[in-house]
């Protein structure tokens, strides 16, 4: 922006006064009282305005110290400017009662409106705070105020994205966190969901799981009892051929017995009472030793007939209770041999039930196979999940990254605002001093062999040396849009010959259009010794 | 010359897009066109019926083996040849292994490449099951034939993990015909000689394409198969060209009006497509209670024109992190990222 002319009806002490400027350096000279301050804040006050503030600050307010003693509602002016290669022509009154503001290009004569944001958009969106702590110095001004740390602070964080609005970046990352959260808790219902048919299936499968163990317990139970049948029918098996032996040895010896029964002293007996008699005739035996024998005889055979028919009686006896037992063991035989067929039978059914039991089993542990495949199927997530899952993950992605980036944005601001400061400071002070920094706690830190201190440590020059190559920095990232001109007043008052020269010099390399007010010839008889082009105004 | 019907991947007991409201019909249908296809061989009094595996989606159990037994009873004289493949393979309980079938039913159980001999049609039919889900030999691979008589094989397989073969192999070994199950795609490897049965019925609903059977002629002096395509259910991709200027509402109008025309036996996927106004939701909720649709998804590209807006707000945290973003690696996670991180900037800026 260039300002081209300024037609002051009424501002403070100066009255009906056109001054025309030129683009670079303008020196605008005049001794004290003849207006220098009053036209660099009728310069700012046409940009940007100035409105009557109430209350205590009213006193130092530039309304109250600007606004004509005589006439206080002609408080008027105009100003001539130019910008992206358009001219404009801006009227205001500045009356309280009565305060306007007209903006027209010259060309066309198109009417802009101030109040509808034109003239903010041709000064590039900057704020009046942001040019009275930069590229706009007054003369009562040491450091730049408070609110410099505070906007350049604010512009680290921001990311000015168009010049349109400023972007938030932390209103970025929440916008991520959000699509995060949306998409992960879309995710989760699906898990869940997922979840919850696995469960199902978990639940079906430990239903399968028990009865197949009852059927296990089932099959062992009637395999015990298939045991406990087999053993029976072998132990039957094996009892009963061993008693028809024994059996058989007995009737066989009963026989033998039947075939004895004649007593050997019956028969002797009974021979050797028939003999007797022969050996009677034949030997002539006396009659007394005859009978003697034949009574021994006779009794003999008596007493072989008394133990034959003693026997007899045992044998029958014997008989009898051999026919009983024989009886007896039959019926036993039969009984065992019904039993034995009775428990061919049970095992057989056993047989049929333990393969039914089989069969259930198989059938269920198939099934459960089955399921626990089935369940399986739902342990990897399905597509839509896994889709969510990157959908998720893509948000915190460009979270993280969009993070990184920020900051090392902000770090590549940090950086730059301190090279610019350093290089500005070197420039002026002819290398003595090159390295100055902004602290996030400390505010502007000059460096030296390793140790930073506050401008204030330093003499008066210096510590406005140091505020003008920080304000001049901070002005180049804040005012980006629109080269505004440096309004300068009595900035280098303190400023011996080479600081001077070498502050004008670097001034003289700088686009933007420069307006330094001062009550000394210096400045004009350096920049014309430097052979720097400047025009001089004479207030 | 013998006269076949060859049908795999029919998945009997599969419940396909579970929790969709046609699931039980799907699962019924299935069945339905299996007992068409076993009964196709009784009308057209083919001599020989192929199932070259997963005829079931899990292990069998005992009813399902019978009833199917009693299916294939029904069309004697003809012979049934079927092998296990990996969904229904040989576990060490299951009943395939000891199952009564009847006479004219043969199945390949063994692990190595075996036959039955089919001395009615003059034809030996070769194959083996598969005892696990997987397995990767590569079982096929023989030298050549040299008994008289037709050779026909049947193979389940063809990827890595499920008995992989190439074509050339199979041609080597010198059989007459080879029919193939596992690849639900229907298809001629080899016109005439080698064919991949595909499922009967698509089994899921990313089977796209038509499904069915083959019926076949086949003596020594070739074979002739033709496809009979099962119109039961059949998977389709429609496209929704979305553009930026068309609102949630339209995108679904578009959608209904897309779908309008559609045979009654089509279940679609929705696929959005094109640009879209970045700041429209798609309508997929609302797609997704259409009906038919199983699956719906989304590739459209929001409307924005990263050159353009790197132009546009050059030196800004946007354009740099457009230019980090375009700098790694082409993948739908850093596209998805990059289009979030876009987006999220621009709503935070003022305007």
């Amino acid at each position: 922006m260039i300002i081209k002319e300024a037609d002051i009806k009424k501002f403070g002490g100066l009255e009906n006064r056109k001054i025309q400027f030129s683009p670079g350096i303008n020196v605008i000279y005049g001794e004290n009282e003849k207006g220098k301050t009053t036209l660099q804040q009728f310069l700012k006050a046409m940009l940007f305005g100035m409105e009557k503030k109430r209350g205590k600050m009213s006193a130092s307010n530039p309304y109250m110290k600007y606004e004509p003693w005589d006439t206080p509602s002609y408080f008027v002016g105009s100003l001539l400017f130019e910008t992206g290669g358009k001219e404009f022509y801006l009227e205001r009154n500045f009356y309280h009662k009565e305060n306007s503001a007209r903006l027209v290009n010259t060309k066309d004569l198109e009417e802009l409106s101030v109040e509808q944001g034109d003239l903010q958009m041709l000064l590039g969106g900057v704020s009046a705070a942001a040019y009275e702590n930069t590229f706009c110095v007054f003369q009562e001004q040491k450091g730049p105020g408070k609110d410099l740390y505070e906007m350049i602070r604010d512009e680290k964080s921001n990311f000015s994205a168009t010049g349109d609005g400023s972007f938030q970046l932390s209103r970025a990352l929440a916008l991520l966190g959000e699509e995060q959260k949306k998409t992960e808790k879309k995710q989760k219902e699906l898990e869940q969901e997922r979840e919850k048919k696995r469960k199902e299936l978990a639940v079906k499968e430990e239903m399968l799981g028990e009865e197949i163990r009852q059927q296990q317990g089932k099959l062992c139970e009637k395999k015990a009892e298939m045991e406990l049948w087999r053993k029976n029918i072998l132990e039957k098996k094996v009892v009963l051929p061993e008693r028809r032996q024994s059996e058989d040895t007995e009737q066989e010896s009963g026989m033998l017995h039947e075939k004895r029964q004649w007593n050997p002293l019956i028969v002797a007996g009974i021979v050797c009472f028939l003999l007797n008699h022969l050996l009677r005739d034949m030997l002539k035996l006396p009659t007394g030793v005859w009978f003697l024998f034949q009574c021994v005889f006779a009794l003999m055979a008596v007493w072989g007939i008394v133990m034959t028919a003693r026997r007899k009686h045992g044998e029958q006896a014997e008989r009898i209770r051999k026919e009983q037992a024989r009886q007896e063991e039959n019926r036993r035989k039969a009984q065992a041999e019904a039993g034995a067929d009775d428990a061919r039978a049970n095992l057989q059914s056993l047989k049929g039930a333990a393969a039914a039991i089989e069969e259930t089993l198989q059938e269920k542990e198939i099934q459960r196979e089955n399921i626990q495949q089935q369940k399986g199927e739902y342990d990897q997530p399905g597509t839509e999940e896994k889709e969510l899952m990157q959908k998720t993950e893509a948000a915190r992605l460009a979270c993280g990254i969009l993070g990184n980036l920020a900051g090392g944005l902000r770090d590549e601001k940090d950086d730059l605002l301190n090279e610019q400061m350093s290089s500005i400071l070197s420039c002026i002070t002819g290398g003595k001093y090159d390295h100055v920094l902004l602290d996030e706690k400390k505010g502007v830190q000059n460096v030296v062999r390793m140790s930073s201190r506050n401008p204030e440590c330093y003499s008066e020059a210096t510590m406005q040396q140091i505020y003008f190559a920080f304000r001049m920095a901070a002005g180049r990232m804040l005012i980006r849009e629109e080269p505004l001109p440096f309004l300068l007043d009595e900035a280098f008052s303190g400023y011996d010959e080479k600081r001077l020269t070498n502050v004008l010099k670097w001034l003289g390399g700088e686009e933007n259009q420069i307006l330094i007010f001062t009550c000394r010839h210096l400045e004009g008889e350096i920049l014309r010794k430097e052979g720097i082009a400047f025009s001089e105004i004479r207030l | 010359m013998i006269k076949f019907i060859q049908t795999a991947d029919i998945h009997l007991g599969l419940e396909p897009d579970k929790g969709s409201p046609w699931s039980e019909k799907r699962k019924k249908d299935i069945f339905r066109s299996f007992v068409n296809v076993v009964e196709q061989v009784k009308k057209e009094q083919a001599d020989l019926l192929l199932i070259p595996g997963d005829l079931f989606h899990r292990q069998p159990l005992k009813r399902e083996l019978k009833e199917v037994s009693s299916l294939f009873a029904e069309v004697a004289p003809a012979h049934v040849v079927l092998i296990a493949g990996n969904h229904d393979y040989l576990h060490p309980r299951s009943y395939y292994r000891n199952f009564p079938w009847p006479e004219n039913v043969h199945m390949l159980m063994d692990e190595q490449l075996g036959k039955i001999r089919l001395p009615d049609l003059d034809t030996t039919v070769w194959g083996c099951s598969f005892w696990k889900p997987e397995d990767g030999r590569r079982i096929y691979r023989r030298e050549r034939i040299r008994e008289p008589g037709l050779h026909i094989l049947l193979g389940h397989g063809g990827d890595e993990k499920h008995h992989p073969f190439s074509t050339e192999e199979i041609r080597e070994a010198g059989y007459d015909y080879a029919a193939f199950g596992h690849i639900h795609r229907p298809g001629q490897l080899v016109p005439d000689r080698i064919v991949m049965s595909g499922a009967l019925e698509p089994t899921d609903c990313n089977d796209f394409g038509p499904h069915g059977y083959w019926s076949g002629t086949l003596s020594k002096g070739g074979c002739r198969v033709q496809f009979h395509s099962v119109k039961n259910c059949e998977y389709k991709k429609r496209e929704i060209p979305v553009t930026p200027k068309m609102g949630s509402y339209q995108i679904l109008e578009q959608t209904k009006e897309a779908l309008a025309d559609r045979e009654p036996w089509e279940i679609s996927h929705v696929i959005f497509t094109g640009r879209r106004d970045s700041e429209v939701e798609l309508p997929i909720e609302e797609a997704g209670q259409l009906q038919r649709v199983v699956k719906l998804l989304d590739k459209t590209q929001p409307d924005y024109q990263y050159d353009k807006l790197k132009e546009e707000h050059k030196g800004t945290l946007l354009e740099l992190f457009i230019r980090e973003m375009e700098s790694r690696e082409d993948s739908r996670l850093n596209e998805e990222a990059l289009y979030y991180g876009v987006h999220a900037i621009l709503e935070a800026m003022e305007r």
